[in-house]
């Protein structure tokens, strides 16, 4: 492990944590570990266009938008941290994984910034060896000029709960019994991401809908209501995706359901299949898939959306609602 | 040239068949391009290669063809129908090109009809190349269909782009939503000009996306196909790569040229007599047909050239049962291809 | 009862004789068949990666041959293959069919494993000793059968009539579809060895050598890699495929039966660029056997994969790096249902004359 060799503890003061894939949802909780461990903490901010563009610039054309977005924030960290932190997160829990970039992610932005400043990672993987967490974890304390102790318990009191939390930090909104609901499906920092997502969410609330995601749901509940499958561990956002499919699809307000897809996401090819064939088979609801990717435009993105809206049966409703 | 002259050398054909164009080249003993042919293809390779055989038959008639090379994506039906010596693939025959004209060229630019290159060269050696044939986007025939769209004939893109000074982004990763992502800018109130421009800089946008992700792009730069005659092409290449762009004089007939080149190099090395049909062979007639062989589950499809009524050459399926059966005529090319 | 399996590459011949010794009656989909591909292709979601159309599309067939019964398994790895499974159940099931699903585990596939899955199967049940048997001789001849195309390899960019390796192994395929049993089937894989070995060869041809890494259907099924090997090999090239079906069984099923596990030779040169053992898939094999075969001394790589392969990006990703290391092309080569023949076959040609030209430069400068 080349990057946790030979350097001088006093020099990584502050670090960065680019906030893309799932360290968009978890960015408090490295916050805290590492300023508990008396580092500054310098987050990437929201994606910008330019953020994008430079992610763009920098990987390679095969691999998805979120893994360009987040090379991007990293980037934009270069300069203004001592090091960038980047975990490899292979799987948060038991039974559960991620999607193969995230375990090649610090070699991939790596030698995608040309090893143009420092990395720090730690090894996320309960699944398969949870060992390797303390391994890494250790060789962190070395770097930081930190008791391999400290920064254990540091990881076990902070990070760890908060991995596979019951409550996601981001929710879409309160929920009102009685209003017509549109369920976003797909990964938190796609779905989240105003530029990602071309503000979806918030298009979908402008047009009078209440929003609800997976992520409104608690986690046990999501869990619970995955069928069973052939395998013992599934993708882990697959896993929100489908139990959180599942429990929306039950609620009478729902009016419709709007999965957002980024282009040629192998998760998603799966994931996307399985829900159909349930509502195939089950509530029939209306259902769009948006994929989008670097070159969508946004014009298309929208047309498509209001296309939709207009197709669903109590449109008429909300619109005259919301001229009142 | 004198016609005496003419008589006394001897000359190489290089032929690229391409799906928008068909370029030919006739060169001489010291590599010049005495003349070229640079027509759409139009669906119809036999018609526009045998109709461009008979002109040179009219004009160079009595010329001594000592070897021939084809190239292009129909390499291989121009191989059978005129008997070539060599038949190779566009990269090797682009670079062939370039090198000849420039030899410490680096990036080969090249764009087609239907596809897009980029060659990356050092000391004469083809180091790394890329290839695209899926998205249309970055290639002429999207300029082509938008100039069509927009009711500007496609000569005169390039002035229009140059007149912009505030080129439209337009998004899109194939031509299909580049398109609609156009016809939306254009119903927004933009300018000719600035779409235009934006055209011309999405292509290249594209373009180098596509072919030139995380690859160093190092001068000397050529820039060859028919799509380098775009004035607008050339400056967003410029603008977006910051360095100059080379433009050689035979542009559009690069493949061709290298082809003859590599025809040459060939007849240098073996020495070897050339299986050239000639150019009054043109007037035979040929036709293609494709036969679907119910010989094995995988039902390929397979193409058969005739000749008046002999069969000169079968290719297309993957077991050998018909390619196996090809006439000498053929073998020359397998051994081209294999070389 | 009625077993039907899907393709990957070569492994129908010895699973073929399996079933034969075994005595269970099976249906084996047509191989190489647009047809089943095409059906394949016609009901699989959009963004699946192409083995899982391939696969579905021999299932079909097979179901509409009277087959009542499908023999497959999924894996644990991070990988969609985990869940090929679940969807091709959900799919067939959704076009009408019924069936018994026998679900193997990959990533355990011991005789334990083999033996829980098949012996309901068999209606007068199975001795421990005869499945033993049987199971052994068909993992000696997927490593025949693979050698055998090996050596293929090795012949077809030397021969002297371009062909005839081709025509060798054409007749093999299609007598291999007849042979009943293990016996026949390694008579005749010998004659076919033997046919090679007297294939004139040219002794001066210095063919450039070509590794294949990548995703390990794709690398190992000539039918959804559009014959690489032999296409390179007709082109003069010595290719050397480091992801062959034997490859999968060494990893598989040889290394779940080992009682201790090896240190992989490959996820060690990896380390170089990734700095863990896994990344789903084969992705780390793919990165660690691109480096070892720089390391050996190589013309060239090409990566395969299909479109959408979540570990070959990931891996793909850092061979850029690979390549810059070691100075050695590796050019990579994304399938799927739309890609046109001729632009992979220019593609090939060039990356082969490309190899050549420094081939030839660095004789011509030590020379």
């Amino acid at each position: 492990m080349k990057s946790h060799h030979g350097a001088e503890p006093s020099k990584l003061k502050v670090i960065g944590i680019p906030e893309g894939l799932m360290i968009f949802e978890q960015k408090q909780l490295w916050k805290k570990f590492f300023e508990s461990l008396g580092c500054h903490a310098v987050c990437s901010g929201h994606t910008t266009k330019r953020i994008m563009n430079s992610g763009i610039e920098l990987c390679c054309n095969e691999t998805c938008l979120p893994v360009k977005a987040f090379t991007g924030h990293a980037a934009s960290l270069c300069g203004k941290a001592d090091c960038i932190f980047i975990p490899r997160y292979s799987s948060v829990c038991s039974h559960e994984k991620s999607c193969p970039k995230f375990c090649g992610l610090p070699d991939e932005v790596r030698i995608s910034l040309n090893n143009k400043t420092k990395f720090l990672e730690i090894d996320i993987d309960f699944n398969r060896d949870s060992k390797k967490t303390q391994k890494s974890l250790d060789l962190l304390a070395g770097e930081l000029g930190r008791s391999p102790k400290t920064v254990r318990d540091a990881f076990d009191s902070i990070v760890k709960p908060g991995l596979a939390a019951e409550v996601s930090p981001n929710r879409s909104c309160s929920y009102e019994p009685g209003a017509p609901v549109l369920a976003v499906l797909g990964h938190p920092y796609m779905i989240f991401d105003r530029l990602l997502s071309m503000n979806l969410i918030g298009k979908l609330q402008d047009a009078g809908y209440r929003v609800m995601t997976p992520y409104d749901v608690r986690r046990s509940v999501r869990r619970k209501n995955v069928a069973p499958f052939l395998s013992d561990s599934f993708f882990e956002t697959g896993l929100d995706m489908l139990g959180g499919a599942q429990a929306l699809v039950n609620l009478p307000e729902l009016a419709g359901m709007v999965y957002l897809s980024s282009f040629a996401c192998g998760i998603d090819s799966l994931v996307l299949e399985i829900i159909e064939h349930k509502i195939r088979n089950g509530r029939r609801i209306p259902f769009l898939k948006i994929t989008i990717d670097e070159h969508s435009g946004e014009a298309g993105f929208d047309t498509r959306i209001e296309a939709f809206l207009d197709m669903l049966p109590n449109t008429e409703s909300i619109r005259r609602e919301k001229i009142v | 040239m004198q016609k005496e002259e003419r008589m006394m050398s001897e000359y190489f054909l290089g032929i690229d068949v391409g799906s928008v164009s068909t370029d030919l080249v006739i060169m001489d003993e010291k590599e010049k391009i005495l003349s070229k042919l640079y027509l759409r293809t139009r669906g119809d390779p036999i018609y526009v290669l045998t109709e461009s055989m008979k002109k040179f038959q009219q004009e160079f008639g009595g010329i001594s063809i000592a070897g021939v090379g084809t190239t292009g994506s129909g390499r291989q039906l121009a191989g059978v129908i005129v008997g070539a010596d060599i038949v190779k693939n566009e990269i090797t025959a682009h670079a062939a090109a370039s090198r000849k004209i420039m030899p410490e060229v680096r990036t080969i630019l090249e764009i087609g009809g239907q596809d897009s290159k980029i060659i990356f060269l050092k000391d004469g050696v083809v180091t790394d190349f890329a290839m695209n044939t899926v998205c249309a986007a970055g290639t002429g025939s999207f300029l082509d269909r938008q100039a069509e769209r927009l009711g500007i004939p496609i000569e005169r893109f390039g002035e229009y782009a140059l007149r912009s000074k505030n080129p439209t982004r337009i998004a899109g990763r194939c031509a299909v939503f580049a398109e609609s992502d156009m016809i939306h800018k254009q119903q927004m109130g933009y300018g000719e000009e600035d779409i235009i421009a934006g055209l011309c800089e999405a292509l290249v946008r594209n373009y180098l996306s596509n072919l030139a992700k995380c690859k160093e792009i190092d001068g000397p730069i050529m820039f060859q196909g028919g799509v380098a005659a775009n004035v607008g092409i050339v400056a967003a290449f410029e603008r977006m790569l910051g360095e100059s762009v080379i433009i050689p004089q035979y542009y559009d007939v690069m493949g061709a040229y290298g082809a003859a080149l590599l025809a040459r190099q060939n007849y240098q090395r073996t020495g070897k007599q050339t299986s050239f049909h000639g150019f009054s062979h043109a007037y035979h007639t040929f036709r293609t047909r494709s036969i679907e062989c119910k010989g094995c589950e995988n039902h390929c499809e397979v193409i058969e050239v005739r000749e008046n009524d002999t069969v000169m050459a079968r290719w297309g399926d993957r077991c050998g049962k018909w390619s196996g059966q090809n006439a000498a005529s053929a073998t020359a090319v397998k051994e081209g291809t294999a070389s | 009862m009625k077993l039907t399996f899907p393709h990957m590459g070569n492994t129908y011949i010895a699973l073929k004789a399996l079933l034969d010794t075994l005595q269970v009656d099976y249906y084996v989909p047509p191989t190489g068949s647009r047809e089943s591909f095409e059906l394949g292709i016609a009901n699989s979601p959009e963004f699946m990666c192409l083995p899982f159309k391939k696969v579905l599309g021999d299932l079909i067939q097979g179901l509409n041959h009277g087959a009542d019964t499908i023999l497959f398994g999924n894996s644990r790895g991070q990988c969609r293959l985990s869940h090929y499974g679940d969807l091709l159940q959900n799919i067939l099931h959704d076009m009408g069919y019924r069936f018994h699903y026998i679900n193997l585990n990959f990533r355990d596939l011991t005789y334990g494993e083999i033996r829980n899955k098949l012996e309901p199967l068999l209606p007068g049940g199975i001795s421990r000793a005869r499945l033993f048997s049987a199971v052994s001789s068909a993992v000696k001849t997927i490593f025949a059968v693979d050698d055998l195309y090996s050596e293929a390899c090795g012949v077809r960019c030397r021969e002297c009539r371009r062909g005839d390796a081709d025509l060798a192994i054409r007749r093999f395929e299609q007598r291999a579809k007849a042979a009943k049993g293990f016996s026949q089937t390694r008579r005749l894989i010998r004659e076919t060895k033997d046919r090679l070995a007297h294939v004139p060869a040219n002794g001066a041809a210095d063919p450039v050598k070509i590794g294949i890494i990548g995703e390990i259907f794709l690398c190992s099924d000539p039918f959804t890699n559009l014959e690489l090997e032999k296409k390179l090999g007709n082109m003069g090239a010595l290719a050397v495929n480091t992801m062959s079906t034997s490859e999968w069984i060494r990893r598989h099923f040889i290394s779940a039966i080992l009682p201790i596990k090896p240190k992989d030779k490959a996820v060690r040169a990896a380390q170089n660029y990734m700095h863990t053992d896994y990344i789903g898939g084969h992705g780390i094999y793919t990165i660690g056997n691109a480096e070892l075969m720089c390391r050996d001394g190589i013309d060239g790589i090409i990566q395969i994969y299909p479109f959408t392969c979540m570990p070959e990006i990931t891996a793909k990703s850092v061979l850029n790096e690979v390549q810059l290391q070691n100075n050695v092309p590796i050019m990579t080569l994304i399938l799927d249902e739309m890609t046109a023949e001729t632009g992979y076959i220019t593609r090939l040609e060039a990356f082969v004359d490309m190899l050549q030209m420094r081939k030839d430069r660095v004789r011509s400068r030590s020379g």
